[in-house]
């Protein structure tokens, strides 16, 4: 665990595998994670656990807080919560054999989630046919199921929250109903209990996290698909391939998988598809959520009832943890429900008497959600914001990312907030780089230094040896010199006549390196000590000469 | 007193990219932690604007100022102005194409629904002149900032 730096409740960074391509920064919607010194990476915001960043991680250096496999049900009573999602990734294979699989591994009990599937879609249409009448929540109405989207809008749109349905997603009555009944079960003759969430993406939070306080009484654990997937495919394979099949003892009901609507809810539009009222919407994938989000806070949508939003694409199958590709998942999910059918196991009057007693109410407050997941920052002032607006003016707004933050904008803000500098920008302190070390060029290269780093003979006008060089020039057509050189230039020619003393001077040189190892005339020795232009000369070519001056750094252009 | 100004060409006819400039400014609402309430009732009225220009307008540009006491928005446009501004006011009351209705856009609440949001509103508009909307937002020290 050296290597590996706990920074958030959901994900970890590996910073012996990161390469520093900040694409996990970009992507991250909350904008939570900076790089600070090259490779490390850094959750300051708040991390809502969408695993984006382990989705768009080539080099595999952001991971999921997930536990051992090897240990399961060793020393105590493993539950496994399987996600609906985990049948869809054995094209072919029962679900039944799937949990009985999970059962071999270790696995006391599998709880299968089309149970309680069915009684969220009861509880959900009830609350939907009241609020026709009451108008007590606003439209339209927004999904709980997915628990990244009611982070994101507690983070980024809380104005949204009271759209969220209020009651109790799946995976929570599940689990309540675990612990309810069969937890105590075994508490009672003293067994040690564990509850592993077995999902699709990293949204289970790690139960040793700062941010939980509660010290939970029973072990809960959060496996990701793709950790137990070799395993269990290992037993899949042995229960398949046995020809007596041993006949498989469950207790409770919800120990087995029925229908084919708990497969489909893996899917986008699988929660849904088969619910009882027609104006209704489903989103996937985590921009998608997001624009819709925006434009349901511009009050449109108004005349749709319910949206159902998945930030993975195509639903949960598209999951950061899951071990096959989705589109391959959900051709086994299509197959499945052809081969079960739609149907639901429960009666609606059940389900109803227990509504009326308030058992499906979400117990998390609207107050209790910003608390968890709202942004943590202070608010700007507008003079902060306005030392924004005037900080982007400096910065190219590129978005390159470079500088460890995820865009220009979010860059100056950690700017003004004081967590960054202007310096961390590559561009601006490229910049100011170049222009200081020309700055000093400017003072200390002379003709001198040119003679002494070049080899060069001086032939004549020493008293111009500490003429500063600024530029330089090659050229043997004197007016073309006489148009274009510039002032403080070194001119590079095989001309030896007077005439050129007299360019140099018109044209107010530094000096004159006659190339190729030619010689000037006599005359043109002596004007050039009258004038005091030094004149050098070079063996090398002018194209060898000319190429060294300007790595020696005369005459770069540093403007753009 | 500290007064922060954007402003945004909102061009005819692109739905794509109509309602960019009040995301925007939501964001930058979002970040100075005003009441959600406001942002949202400043965001629609700038989203009904963007979208009356797009629809309707002609090219326009839409500016928002805030200082500590209130916003302006203004919206104009070189389109074809409103004839009637009364009748345009009133609910219901619409000039939408078929391709805008099948948008799901013309119910005829855009400017109702400004009205409706904004704490001050004018319009003005000459037939041939374009239209130009200034809305009011006042941010008291009570409901505005948190």
């Amino acid at each position: 665990m050296t290597d590996i730096q706990q920074i958030a409740c959901f994900v970890h960074f590996d910073k012996s595998l990161c390469n520093g391509h900040a694409t996990c920064i970009r992507a991250c919607p909350t904008k939570a994670i900076r790089m600070i010194d090259k490779r490390t990476v850094s959750v300051v915001g708040q991390c809502i656990g969408c695993g984006e960043c382990i989705r768009v991680c080539g080099a595999g250096a952001v991971r999921a807080t997930a536990a051992e496999t090897g240990s399961v049900g060793r020393d105590h009573v493993a539950i496994a919560l399987v996600s609906p999602v985990l049948y869809a990734q054995f094209p072919g294979v029962m679900p039944k054999d799937i949990l009985m699989g999970l059962r071999q591994m270790g696995f006391r009990h599998t709880i299968d989630m089309s149970y309680f599937l069915e009684i969220f879609h009861y509880a959900t249409e009830e609350f939907i046919d009241r609020n026709r009448e009451s108008n007590k929540a606003p439209w339209p109405l927004i999904s709980p199921v997915c628990p990244v989207v009611v982070r994101l809008i507690a983070n980024q749109f809380p104005s949204l929250l009271p759209h969220v349905l209020p009651v109790l997603r799946p995976a929570a009555l599940m689990a309540r109903e675990v612990k309810r009944r069969i937890i105590p079960y075994y508490h009672d003759s003293g067994d040690a209990v564990a509850l592993y969430y077995i999902n699709p993406c990293p949204t289970k939070m790690n139960p040793n996290c700062r941010n939980s306080q509660k010290q939970p009484d029973i072990h809960e654990v959060a496996l990701g698909i793709n950790d137990i997937f070799p395993q269990l495919a290992g037993h899949i394979e042995q229960i398949k391939n046995s020809d007596a099949i041993p006949f498989d003892q469950t207790r409770y009901e919800y120990e087995t998988c029925a229908t084919g609507n708990a497969s489909m809810w893996a899917m986008s539009g699988g929660e849904i598809a088969e619910m009882d009222f027609d104006r209704s919407l489903a989103v996937s994938g985590l921009e998608e959520t997001i624009t819709y989000l925006q434009k349901i806070e511009m009050g449109l949508f108004k005349d749709i009832e319910y949206i159902e939003f998945r930030t993975c694409r195509e639903g949960c199958l598209g999951g950061v943890l899951t071990a096959v590709d989705k589109y391959l998942a959900k051709s086994a999910v299509q197959k499945m429900i052809k081969l079960f059918g739609l149907g639901r196991r429960l009666t609606r009057e059940n389900i109803l008497r227990m509504y009326e007693k308030g058992q499906f109410q979400t117990e998390k407050s609207p107050a209790k959600l910003i608390d968890l997941y709202g942004t943590k920052k202070a608010a700007l002032s507008l003079e902060s914001l306005q030392e924004i607006e005037e900080t982007m003016e400096l910065l190219r707004g590129t978005d390159c990312a470079a500088c460890g933050a995820p865009d220009c904008r979010t860059f100056a803000e950690d700017i003004v907030r004081g967590t960054a500098r202007l310096q961390d920008c590559l561009w601006i302190s490229a910049h100011s780089t170049i222009k200081s070390k020309r700055n000093k060029r400017e003072i200390t290269m002379t003709v001198k230094d040119l003679v002494e780093r070049l080899g060069l003979q001086v032939v004549a006008g020493d008293k111009g040896l500490d003429r500063r060089v600024e530029d330089g020039y090659c050229g043997d057509l004197l007016s073309e010199i006489m148009g274009n050189a510039p002032a403080g230039c070194v001119w590079l020619t095989i001309q030896g006549h007077q005439n050129i003393v007299a360019v140099a001077v018109l044209r107010d040189m530094a000096a004159i390196i006659v190339t190729g190892g030619h010689t000037p005339d006599e005359e043109t020795l002596q004007k050039a000590n009258q004038e005091g232009i030094p004149i050098l000369r070079g063996s090398e070519s002018a194209f060898q000469l000319a190429g060294r001056l300007f790595s020696m750094g005369v005459g770069k252009s540093l403007e753009e | 007193m500290t007064t922060l100004k954007k402003s945004y060409h909102i061009k005819s006819r692109d739905f794509i990219r109509a309602g960019e400039a009040s995301i925007q400014i939501q964001t930058l609402l979002k970040s100075l932690n005003f009441n959600p309430k406001l942002i949202r009732r400043v965001a629609i009225c700038g989203y009904e604007g963007e979208m009356n220009v797009v629809m309707h307008g002609g090219d326009g540009s839409l500016s928002f100022a805030i200082n500590a006491d209130e916003m302006i928005m203004e919206i104009s446009d070189d389109g074809p102005g409103i004839p009637d501004i009364e009748k345009a006011m009133q609910s219901g009351f619409s000039t939408a194409s078929d391709e805008h209705r099948e948008m799901g856009f013309g119910a005829g609440m855009g400017l109702p629904n400004m009205k409706k949001n904004a704490d001050d509103i004018i319009v003005e508009s000459e037939k041939g002149q374009g239209t130009r909307v200034r809305m009011v937002f006042f941010i008291d020290k009570g409901g505005g900032v948190r």
